[in-house]
């Protein structure tokens, strides 16, 4: 598992994390959101050692024993933001290198190589020069030496920036496979994808953290949803809904369909259910909006409570 | 240790080959090296003066070195930094000591083998006249550990920098002032000449020995306290 306590970074005057904790377990796949410059790759270089926190611990746990330098690099796969690669060298050179890099014995390397290479989809492009790949593959490399060593714990920053949607979706495929048996931490942008891969959600803005939990209740941050009524609104109805506190507007591309802002749905559908049947409201059809995740998110690092 | 650092140098010699400096550095020593010998008209040429020896190889060496090693050498370090690679390489297992030592070797490898291809001069000067090894095997020694420490020198320093030209000018300001302008006890050419003369004083030996060491350490020790610094 990975564990985060207290931990605070700063460099010079600038304070990338700030005492900020949370923990990943085994078998968990933990999206690790916040804004650029929010603290995530400070943090992730910490959990790889390659950065020493200033105060409190950063530790990943494997088989009941916190691992340190050597032992922990022997164990974490990383797949950094950039997808740092020797240009100059072909896929299957990337991942030897890589392989000899974890110690991983000459007569395993082969199966190893095998192995990410089918994973990773990387077959048809062994002896090509990282120079000459696409953006999706070079990110493919990328992923493909972090799993090299078939580590327990796996850190990957932004593995899908810059990739088509197809490419994004192969990716996040192979995550979610990988996560069966691994714990992962996964930077990303894309919020869409969290609740379908992502057992727990992490957001960290300002270097401190704003959220851990499972991905429902994250997306209960979002504290503007809607609530759409198909009727035919006219003037008196939207007088009485007003008349109760609600805000309400026509959709100008479907003029029966009215939306009620609400900051909680559930409590406010029930109000409305009531006072729809007290007026003889012709209601066809009422339903609450789906939470969005980038509404949540923008609650949550705007400091708005649910 | 060596497992980690060997891993490193193949790494480096393969871009080492792949990089046409190192044959520009093979063809120029040969040619600077054999045409005071064989084409010039001057006092070495075996031809005219009957004498055979290696003078001209062991005037130019310190001067080459001392130019083409940082050339060499300025990517090492800033090009890890530029692509990135660094931040990855500082995650693998293996000890800063071994990646310090790991870039060395893989740079050094292809320096020795390109001093070391130069000695078909020798070998030709021998068939025509009588040629008295002891100094040149003495040069030779004398080349390689000034090659070592030049590249110790110019690994260390080029470590403190992003920018290769920085990296190979700073380098070059250095090992310009260890070769020229030091008392000559402390003077890398004064002791590579010591050594050129086929003497192997323990002097000499311990004096580039200390130089290697002493750059590579204080190399680990950059390397080491970037890593933390790092943003």
């Amino acid at each position: 598992m990975i564990r985060v306590q207290d931990a605070h970074k700063s460099f010079g005057s600038i304070v990338a994390v700030r005492d900020l904790s949370f923990s990943v377990d085994v078998g968990q796949i933990a999206a690790f959101l916040g804004p650029n410059g929010s603290g995530k790759t400070t943090t992730m270089r910490m959990i790889m050692g390659f950065l020493k926190p200033d105060k409190g611990n950063v530790v990943v746990n494997l088989d009941g024993q916190d691992l340190y330098d050597l032992k922990r690099h022997q164990r974490v796969g990383y797949l950094p933001e950039s997808t740092p690669l020797y240009p100059d060298m072909s896929v299957i050179e990337c991942l030897e290198f890589s392989a000899a890099a974890h110690h991983i014995k000459t007569s395993l390397r082969l199966t190893r190589i095998q192995s990410v290479v089918a994973s990773c989809g990387l077959g048809k492009h062994l002896n090509r020069h990282v120079s000459q790949l696409s953006k999706g593959y070079k990110q493919r490399v990328g992923l493909a030496q972090a799993l090299i060593h078939d580590p327990d714990v796996l850190v990957l920053d932004e593995p899908t920036t810059g990739l088509d949607p197809i490419q994004v979706q192969d990716i996040l495929d192979l995550i979610q496979a990988l996560g069966r048996n691994k714990t992962i931490l996964l930077s990303t942008h894309i919020l869409q994808h969290v609740p379908a891969i992502c057992d727990k959600v992490v957001v960290i803005h300002e270097g401190q953290l704003r959220f851990e939990g499972k991905p429902q209740a994250f997306a209960e941050f979002d504290n503007e949803r809607r609530i759409g009524v198909e009727c035919a609104p006219d003037s008196e109805l939207k007088n009485l809904i007003r008349a109760e506190g609600f805000d309400c507007e026509t959709d100008e591309n479907a003029p029966t369909q009215l939306w009620i802002q609400s900051q909680q749905p559930q409590d406010d559908l029930s109000r409305l259910l009531d006072l729809a049947k007290q007026a003889q409201w012709d209601m066809r059809q009422v339903y609450v909006e789906r939470a969005s995740l980038d509404r949540a998110f923008r609650c949550l690092v705007e400091g708005n409570e649910p | 240790m060596m497992q980690g650092a060997w891993t490193i140098a193949r790494k480096e010699m393969a871009h080492g080959m792949n990089t046409g400096l190192i044959y520009v550095f093979a063809i120029a020593l040969m040619v600077a090296v054999s045409y005071p010998i064989f084409w010039s008209f001057g006092p070495l040429n075996v031809f005219l003066n009957k004498t055979a020896d290696l003078r001209s190889f062991m005037s130019i060496m310190p001067y080459f070195t001392m130019v083409f090693v940082p050339a060499f050498a300025m990517r090492a370090w800033s090009e890890e930094r530029r692509l990135g690679t660094l931040e990855l390489m500082l995650t693998y297992p293996i000890p800063a000591r071994a990646l310090v030592l790991g870039k060395f070797l893989g740079s050094l490898i292809p320096i020795w083998l390109v001093i070391l291809g130069t000695l078909v001069v020798p070998i030709l000067i021998d068939q025509i006249g009588d040629l008295d090894w002891g100094p040149v095997i003495g040069g030779y020694v004398g080349a390689g550990l000034l090659s070592a420490a030049c590249l110790a020198v110019a690994l260390c320093v080029g470590s403190l920098t992003q920018h290769q030209i920085t990296a190979f000018i700073s380098s070059l300001v250095v090992l310009a002032f260890l070769t020229l302008f030091l008392i000559s006890e402390a003077n890398l050419q004064w002791r590579f000449a010591s050594i050129a003369r086929g003497l192997l004083d323990t002097r000499d030996l311990t004096y580039f020995c200390c130089l290697i060491i002493g750059f590579l350490a204080l190399n680990e020790r950059i390397i080491v306290s970037q890593r933390w610094r790092s943003s």
